[in-house]
């Protein structure tokens, strides 16, 4: 049955289009300009593998070899650590499952949603709040993860929140290997985003429940983007990174989405030690 | 000619109009209603082997979104152009269709969304809120609030 209402709106809307103009779009002309833009994106697909496959070539060739003594500055104070490029974090910006989003939905993927929604509230510190990015609340999320698998990896990230401003916590879970200690191994390549931050501490340490941790922390040049990132080995063989910053969104490019809204990220590092020993984290 | 393109081909003669008087209503441009629909179409088939069901209903949310997302960026940013009820009226433009376009642009692109999809698509509550991805109680009062900005702005009776 048709209410008042939508007879009303529909004789608006019918006056409002008046005369409509012919259409010029046919099916022949979108098949023909999809075909084209499929075969596009394969063109810039391997055009862009073949960059990210000659700059890893390029960096884990640096990594290979010795480490550049230390600077001495005529003040006495040592130089600058090196600038790296650092892997930001993969964020689903889509609704993992959805047709255009590459991040896929499975079994494992809704276990670990459903797991790490109902135990993060448990490390959270007093006061602080945790929900979906803006992003994908605009595209329909509810539940703060809601955790994509990419590649053989599972990811997913939140708004985190509290008095003092916003950040957000990213969550990287797999079984492949991960940043093991602090001055070996090179960093990752970064498949989508690449940022230059500035490392400005490293740690390492076995954690109760056995986990192997590395913990480090990264600025940006204008110091304004802080990242503390934990790499970790679980007993049970679970992979994680994890990486709270005080920037609530990042897009692919690497670049911050918005102003940082405070100084240091949410979730300090005593904060990420308790969430990745949680035994929800498990692949 | 494969069969998936000739599924699609069958879909576009089908629904592409309908789609853009969908995207007139939501954009207020024919020419702009054309480019959204052929954006979203575009979409539909890069994804139309994973689609499950009619893709009419995804390719609705992608327009909306599309049309949503244009409206958001800067140099798009909606400016009302017509005066608010409680504002001094000048007379009513003697075009009504220039009139009705005003009202339309003036409301918010999400309360455009809402009242074009559930009053011009006839689509449920549920349908609309999945579409926004808000609550159906947002539905109901973004189409209440919408309908009688549009009410007012166009000088109709309001209904009690």
């Amino acid at each position: 049955m048709i209410d008042e209402d939508t007879t009303e709106a529909r004789a608006l809307f019918t006056r409002l289009m008046g005369e409509e103009p012919p259409m010029t779009l046919t099916s022949k002309t979108l098949l023909r300009k999809a075909h084209r833009a499929t075969r596009r994106s394969a063109t810039v697909t391997g055009v862009a593998a073949t960059v990210v496959a000659v700059v890893g070539v390029t960096m884990l060739a640096r990594s290979g070899t010795a480490p550049e003594p230390t600077m001495a500055l005529a003040s006495g104070e040592p130089a600058p650590a090196p600038e790296v490029s650092f892997p930001t974090v993969d964020t689903p910006w889509c609704i993992p499952g959805a047709p255009d989003c590459p991040f896929v939905t499975d079994d494992r993927s809704n276990r670990l949603s459903r797991n790490v929604n109902a135990a993060i509230g448990s490390i959270l510190p007093k006061g602080m709040t945790v929900e979906p990015l803006p992003r994908n609340t605009d595209l329909g999320q509810r539940e703060p993860f809601l955790f994509g698998q990419h590649d053989g990896r599972y990811y997913g990230s939140a708004r985190t929140s509290d008095s003092a401003g916003h950040g957000s916590v990213s969550i990287n879970l797999g079984t492949q290997s991960v940043r093991g200690s602090c001055d070996t191994s090179p960093f990752q390549l970064p498949k989508n985003a690449i940022s230059v931050f500035r490392p400005t501490g490293c740690t390492e340490q076995t954690l109760k429940d056995g986990t192997v941790a590395v913990v480090s922390t990264y600025i940006t040049r204008d110091s304004t983007w802080n990242l503390i990132v934990v790499d970790a080995k679980k007993p049970d063989g679970t992979t994680v990174q994890l990486v709270s910053n005080n920037n609530t969104a990042i897009k692919f490019t690497g670049q911050p989405a918005t102003i940082p809204t405070r100084h240091d990220p949410p979730l300090s590092k005593d904060d990420l030690l308790k969430l990745v020993q949680l035994p929800a984290l498990k692949y | 000619m494969s069969d998936r393109d000739m599924e699609f081909a069958d879909f576009v003669d089908a629904y592409a109009a309908s789609l853009r008087r969908t995207a007139f209503l939501l954009c207020g441009d024919w020419h702009r209603a054309e480019d959204f629909v052929q954006v979203t179409l575009l979409k539909v088939h890069k994804s139309w082997t994973r689609l499950s069901g009619t893709p009419l209903g995804y390719s609705r949310q992608v327009l909306t979104n599309a049309v949503i997302d244009e409206s958001r960026r800067f140099w798009r940013r909606e400016h009302p152009t017509y005066p608010m009820p409680d504002a001094e009226i000048s007379p009513p433009d003697t075009d009504s269709s220039v009139d009705l376009r005003r009202a339309m642009a003036a409301l918010p692109a999400r309360q455009r969304a809402a009242v074009v999809l559930r009053y011009w698509e006839d689509l449920p509550i549920a349908d609309v809120a999945r579409i926004l991805g808000c609550a159906e109680g947002t539905v109901k009062s973004q189409c209440a609030k919408g309908l009688a900005a549009l009410r007012a702005m166009v000088n109709l009776e309001v209904k009690p």
